[in-house]
């Protein structure tokens, strides 16, 4: 087994079950497993019963996976076993969320709190950040194509575009100005995507609790702020670390195969760990969109209201669906961040639009390849 | 300052909307040239139709408490001078007419009398409008 392949595994499924796991500790009072079941309810032993099976699932799924990949790595195959890993911890954490929620659906609430809104003014969202992150993912891309552009008439006929665990070359194709640009094309799609996200999210539906509703309004305003921030840190990384495989890639077409392999152990595990870290700040400094601040803050004991609070908008505690809602993101009801609101059509463009455009990219690059 | 809205309740949400603020615009909660949050942001909290709140905030217009501005939002407007001999004649025969409608419409004396005295209780501790 790989040093890589190991570490890559490892850190996938202590990060994801440790974070899974804590979920429950971040959570807004009143959300249990993507169910509104009321201030009340969230405190009580029932709810108590419904978390501690959720540890005990997690746990056992955890050891389940690692035993697992250890058992197909050494009587099977590398790859064997990160799969089979890997699907005993989606799988695993997917039947503990569902056994968990399905339990939490029988302590929802009747009749949904009032949804509310506040007729004070609001501090405007700042915008500069992401700007300035969408600003360097240009200039990125832009000496990408430059640098690429510039080495273009050295490069052989046949040049790599597919590199193996280890940062050498596995794949080929032929050279055109489509392949050579394909990452940065690539860049750009992703970069702005994501930039743009940041900026909507500053714009995405308040979960206001009522009452408390100003203190609760503050809390989810600085959420947004910490969040957007975070997404731009992430696209800054994703964009540097393309740009280095970029530049790893045209070195590897002008015969510097070992080019790209100081940089596979910042792939694999640089990007991973900084995501994590950047997850791990969130949840515990402001929890669940700001469900830390509202404690501290004294102003979580009202009832979450309307989007958060309205089961009837919720399908399996992970979708939320709306049409009369003019919102695109939304806060999860389990978890950390965002989601789309189903019932709204520019939602669904947006998530569908940056996919065509990844899709696009990809098919043309094979059809010219 | 928030408003609630109560989906399922026999006043429709747009009317839940306009009534409370009213209510804050003739308390002096909310002054003249005070803006009110775009229709945008109110609908995605209440998590209705952008109408809804569109017509909440129109109909507070055709009453006179509000201006629409030309980007969503709306604004408080300057309440209107204190009434002169004929304004207060003229507003009184609106109110005779509205309450011979409503005599017409089988309600009688006693019913309308508590109308009105509910009507002014709910002014009754709440000051005029204010101006800032």
């Amino acid at each position: 087994m790989s040093r890589v392949l190991f570490l890559q595994f490892f850190m996938e499924v202590v990060a994801t079950a440790a974070i899974f796991a804590v979920l429950p500790r971040i959570a807004r009072r009143g959300l249990l497993f993507g169910v509104y079941v009321g201030a009340e309810g969230w405190s009580s032993a029932a709810a108590r019963a419904v978390t501690t099976a959720w540890y005990r699932w997690m746990a056992m799924v955890t050891v389940g996976s690692l035993v697992l990949f250890a058992a197909a790595a050494r009587w099977w195959s590398e790859t064997g076993a990160f799969l089979a890993g890997s699907l005993v911890l989606v799988f695993g954490c997917l039947f503990a969320y569902f056994r968990s929620h399905y339990a939490a659906r029988r302590l929802a609430l009747d009749t949904p709190p009032p949804a509310v809104t506040l007729l004070d003014d609001e501090p405007p969202a700042a915008i500069g950040i992401p700007l300035l992150t969408v600003a360097l993912v240009v200039l990125a891309v832009a000496g990408m194509c430059a640098y690429a552009m510039a080495h273009y008439g050295e490069m052989p006929e046949r040049i790599p575009v597919h590199f193996d665990a280890e940062g050498h070359p596995d794949g080929w194709a032929s050279k055109s100005v489509f392949q050579v640009l394909l990452l940065p094309a690539m860049t750009l799609v992703f970069g702005s995507f994501l930039g743009v996200m940041a900026v909507m999210l500053l714009h995405a539906k308040r979960g206001l609790r009522h009452p408390g509703t100003v203190a609760s309004a503050e809390a989810g305003r600085r959420f947004r702020s910490a969040i957007s921030r975070f997404l731009c840190g992430m696209t800054v990384a994703v964009t540097g670390m393309f740009a280095l495989i970029h530049v790893g890639q045209v070195r590897a077409a002008l015969g510097d195969e070992a080019s790209l392999e100081p940089l596979v152990f910042v792939v694999a595990i640089g990007m991973t760990a900084l995501s994590v870290a950047g997850v791990v700040y969130l949840m515990a400094r402001y929890g669940q969109a700001g469900a830390r601040l509202e404690e501290a803050g004294g102003a979580a004991s009202g009832e979450l209201t309307d989007g958060l609070a309205d089961n009837r908008f919720w399908k399996w505690g992970l979708f939320y669906i709306n049409r009369e809602d003019p919102s695109i993101f939304v806060e999860k009801r389990f978890g950390l961040g965002y989601t789309i609101n189903l019932g709204n059509p520019r939602a669904i463009a947006l998530i569908v639009g940056f996919f065509l455009a990844l899709i696009a990219l990809v098919v043309v690059a094979a059809v010219l390849g | 300052m928030p408003v609630l809205v109560v989906r399922g309740s026999s006043e429709p949400v747009y009317s839940q909307i306009a009534r409370q603020i009213r209510e804050r615009i003739v308390a002096g909660e909310l002054r003249s040239g005070r803006s009110l949050p775009a229709v945008r942001t109110l609908a995605q909290d209440l998590g209705v139709n952008l109408n809804t709140v569109a017509r909440a905030y129109r109909q507070l217009e055709e009453e006179g408490f509000v201006r629409i501005r030309e980007r969503s939002g709306a604004e408080v407007v300057p309440p209107p001078p204190v009434p002169t001999g004929a304004d207060r004649e003229r507003m009184t025969a609106e109110l005779r007419k509205l309450f011979a409608r409503m005599r017409q419409a089988g309600l009688v004396p006693d019913e309308l009398r508590r109308i009105a005295e509910v009507e002014i209780g709910r002014l009754a501790g709440q000051s005029p409008r204010g101006s800032s």
